[in-house]
This record gives C-alpha cells, sequence and structure tokens, in this order.
C-alpha cells in the first residue's frame, strides 16, 4: 500500500511537473479542484499511461476511469486491486 | 406548392425546431424517430395546428435495411421525398484513451451510416424525381475537433466530405446536398452546463451567445428552398463566428 502510494506520488510530480512535496499527496488528497491536485481531465490522460507503465494496471474505461480518478486513495486502492 | 420534408431524429432539440420550421410554411413534415416516442407524439400534437401535416415515423436509421423501409414507406403513403434532413445524431464523449469500442462505433453507426442509409434510400426516388434537396447536419466540432469528441468529430467530418462528394454524384439529377455545421446551440446540454464552463464557452464565441435551435432550423430551410439553387456541396457554419 505505502509502496503503491510513494511510487504514485513521484509518478504524479514527475510526470505532471507539479510544484509540491511528495508528503503533500495525501492519500485523501482530491485529483480535481482547488481544494486538491487541481488537475484537469487531460491530465488523467497522462497518469494513465504512467500508472500501466508502472504498475501494468490498464484502465481503458471512461467509467472506470471516473471511480478511479477522485482521490489518491481511489488509484492506490484501484491499483492495489487490479494488479 | 407543399413539400414532403423528412426529418431523421426529428423529436428533440434541433431536429423538433426543424420540423416546427417547415410545418409553418405548410409543408408535409415526416418525423423520423427512433426511441422517443412521447417527444414525437408531444410534438405531433404541437403542431397539429401549424399549417403543414405530421406524420411520425419510428425507424433506427443506423440499421440499413430500417431506413430503407422507412424511406419507401414514405414514398409509397405521400408519393414523393422532396426534402431530407439527416439530423438524427449522438454523441458518447470521451478521449480516445478511454473510449470503448462500442461508443466508437455506435456514433460512427448512428451519426454517418445514417447518412448513409438514408440518403441511399432516398437517392433512386429523388433521381426519378429529377429533384431534391439532402440537407446533412454536421458540428463545428467536424472542422475544428473538440478533445473528448474523437467519434463524433470523425463522424462528423465525415458527413462533411460525404456532402461534399454526394453533391458531385447527383447535381446532373437536379439534387442538390449540403450541410449545417453548427457550434453551440441552446440544447439540453447546455442548459446542464455549470455556470463557469458555460462561461468559458461564451468567452470564445464572438457573439458572445449560443445559437438556438430556430436559427439552426431557418438555414436548413433556406438550404432546401429555391433560393439556394445554386448551392451544392456546401457546409455552412452556424457557430456565432466561430472557424
Amino acid at each position: 500500500m505505502q509502496d503503491t502510494l510513494d511510487t504514485l506520488r513521484t509518478l504524479f510530480i514527475t510526470k505532471l511537473k507539479l510544484k509540491i512535496s511528495p508528503e503533500e499527496i495525501k492519500e485523501e488528497t482530491p485529483i480535481f479542484g482547488a481544494e486538491g491536485l487541481d488537475l484537469d481531465s487531460i491530465d488523467i490522460l497522462e497518469l494513465i499511461v504512467g500508472i500501466k507503465k508502472e504498475f501494468g494496471v490498464e484502465i481503458a474505461d471512461r467509467k472506470i476511469a471516473e471511480k478511479v480518478f477522485i482521490t489518491i486513495g481511489s488509484i492506490v486502492q484501484y491499483i492495489e486491486s487490479n494488479r | 406548392m407543399a413539400r414532403v420534408v423528412v426529418i431523421t431524429g426529428g423529436s428533440k432539440g434541433i431536429g423538433s425546431a426543424i420540423c416546427r420550421a417547415f410545418a409553418e410554411d405548410g409543408d408535409t413534415v415526416v418525423v423520423n424517430y427512433s426511441s422517443s416516442t412521447e417527444a414525437a407524439e408531444s410534438l405531433k400534437v404541437e403542431l397539429s395546428g401549424s399549417k403543414g401535416k405530421v406524420i411520425l415515423e419510428k425507424a433506427d436509421i443506423s440499421d440499413f435495411a430500417a431506413a430503407k423501409r422507412m424511406i419507401e414507406n414514405i414514398v409509397d403513403k405521400q408519393g414523393r421525398i422532396d426534402v431530407l434532413v439527416n439530423n438524427a445524431g449522438i454523441t458518447r464523449d470521451g478521449f480516445l484513451m478511454l473510449m470503448s469500442e462500442k461508443d466508437w462505433q455506435d456514433v460512427i453507426d448512428v451519426n454517418l451510416g445514417g447518412i448513409f442509409n438514408c440518403c441511399k434510400a432516398v437517392c433512386e426516388h429523388m433521381i426519378s424525381q429529377r429533384s431534391g434537396a439532402i440537407i446533412n447536419m454536421a458540428s463545428l466540432s467536424g472542422i475544428t475537433g473538440l478533445a473528448g469528441q474523437t467519434n463524433y468529430s470523425a463522424s462528423k467530418g465525415g458527413v462533411i466530405a460525404f456532402t461534399k462528394s454526394l453533391s458531385k454524384e447527383l447535381a446532373r439529377f437536379g439534387i442538390r446536398v449540403n450541410a449545417v455545421a453548427p457550434g453551440m446551440i441552446e440544447t439540453e446540454m447546455t442548459d446542464s452546463l455549470a455556470d463557469e464552463a458555460r462561461k468559458q464557452f461564451l468567452d470564445n464565441i464572438p457573439l458572445r451567445r449560443f445559437g438556438s435551435p430556430r436559427e439552426v432550423a431557418s438555414v436548413v430551410k433556406f438550404l432546401s428552398s429555391e433560393g439556394a439553387g445554386y448551392i451544392t456541396g456546401e457546409t455552412i457554419n452556424i457557430s456565432g463566428g466561430i472557424y
């Protein structure tokens, strides 16, 4: 779980060039909106590619993506249960 | 003289505005619909007081045989088809990476396949008549492209190219084939936009407002008229100034 979270943090920061420290990305951090990482929907495509490369977990369906990309924790959960 | 006008996907949104526009002029309007029975019936009631006659035709135009049956049925009963408005269309938006094969195929089958099916079925009748007008519903998305609409924009871009080619095939028979490409039009979809998204869209439209279905219908009606007699193969943008 922690490994997944750490790898995901790195992924977010490197792929999306976020100017924040890994510790600021918490499980409960929302993906969208100013309260969270404030990503837009195109950013998600970058993450989908990164998640597949890093964890071998494919997200190729819009409905699944809508459920997965809510918070960091929901992404971690999906990766854990599908890798 | 009253014309027989077939409008696919005519029961709702832009389609119903097109039906209204032709019915007001006294034309016989054949409203095709697939699943929106209630909307189609209520449109028929609404237009019962208009000058034109309104006929409902339920058919899934993405089905080749069903589209052919519908066109044959109309010609049998009405004797002719003067105008075909290929309006029926669907969206299944999503980024390509998240788009299912079904969402791709459904959009292509209805938006582009439906036009092929209806045009193919109506061609022989219009050729025999030596007259006719076909107006296809394209979209600004088919010209500019829009993220999240690879399926829709491909289908609509296809409609524009289809329109050009078919216009060249049918011109010698006195049949004109044109398209309209609406931008942001006030429909259920724009009604549901959040204020911020609405503002963002409006900021990008030179005329600073969404179009109305009626403004699309008037262009469709113009393209079907004698006034547009020298226009064929054309796509008219109805986009408030976006190109």
